[in-house]
């Protein structure tokens, strides 16, 4: 039993991975930016919705009262972003369930979906970040309007809204 | 007890396993960097500029280390590098339970819906001992570094 790593080893491991990971990232399809930038709040004129900007996509963000009004409208389509099991263990009344984790632009239930319809998209709450990175998928596809309920599923059956 | 984790075969096993862990843990990042940087940002521990830098660079580390790991090159040094890994992730995944975020881990890519708890700690914790035995043990036996076959 000894203990002797060769620390200039573990240096070279470290840089060469570091290396391959950065160029790697610049020719992927799928790279980010290597500094994050936080997301930004863009001011708007709407009562009902903010705009927040992350990764260079503009997010439309509502509050429950305003999710709540779309809801009651009719016109809005809620998407459950979370996996199936969350969704059937209780979501919001007249959901449909897209989750992220396996979008794929060429979804059956995306075909349905015209490209002016209004979509609000939600996961659990204020903790997961599902419900944004669907949205963008959303937006870069060409959908006008998404709006994101930033609240999510804990939030509404909180405040006592139908769910099913 | 010495000789059993000091022995040739088992070491090997032990390399094996946690290198397979790492190259699998590693691609599925790899796949989605944006995913995994989000999953750091669930944790809410690292200064949002380094995320992304993070998101990118951590992956390759681990698949480096996994396939150095299998073939048995600078074994001590690849399994140090996954011992500090895994030290850092469980920390983590720890304070993530004290302040009782509900967050999913992240470990392997955002598809595993594994959620930070007991049960993650203890699977990290059975890596780590994996990983302390071939950083004590390890004889480059079975391997393709310089001083195999001895």
């Amino acid at each position: 039993m000894k203990f002797s790593v060769n620390y200039k080893n573990i240096l070279i491991v470290i840089i060469v991975s570091s290396a391959l990971g950065l160029v790697f990232n610049s020719f992927s399809p799928t790279g980010i930016k290597i500094i994050r930038e936080a997301d930004k709040v863009v001011e708007t004129d709407s009562e009902d919705y903010s705009i927040i900007v992350s990764d260079g996509i503009e997010i439309k963000t509502v509050e429950s009262k305003s999710a709540y009004k779309f809801f009651l409208e009719e016109d809005y389509i809620f998407v459950d972003s979370r996996d199936q099991w969350d969704y059937e263990d209780g979501h919001i009344k007249g959901a449909i369930n897209i989750p992220q984790f396996s979008f794929e632009p060429d979804n059956e239930t995306l075909s349905k979906l015209d490209k002016s319809t209004n979509l609000v998209i939600y996961c659990d709450g204020n903790d997961c970040d599902v419900s944004k990175r669907l949205a963008k998928e959303f937006i870069k596809l060409g959908y006008n309007f998404v709006f994101v309920y930033l609240g999510g599923y804990m939030e509404w059956a909180t405040l006592g809204f139908p769910i099913e | 007890m010495k000789e059993i984790l000091s022995n040739k075969y088992l070491i090997l096993i032990s390399r094996v396993i946690l290198g397979y862990i790492f190259i699998y843990a590693g691609m599925v990042k790899i796949i989605d960097p944006a995913g995994f940087a989000e999953s750091i940002l669930n944790y809410r521990l690292t200064p949002l500029f380094l995320v992304n830098f993070f998101a990118i660079v951590i992956p390759w580390i681990e698949v480096v280390a996994g396939i150095l790991l299998i073939f048995g090159i600078s074994s001590k040094e690849s399994s140090f590098i996954i011992c500090t890994l895994l030290i850092i992730f469980n920390i983590m995944i720890f304070i993530a339970v004290i302040r009782g975020l509900d967050i999913e881990c992240g470990c392997f890519g955002t598809n595993d819906s594994q959620s930070v708890g007991i049960q993650k700690l203890l699977e990290n914790f059975v890596l780590l001992l994996l990983s302390i035995q071939i950083i004590l043990f390890e004889k480059n036996k079975l391997s393709l570094s310089s001083d195999s076959n001895q």
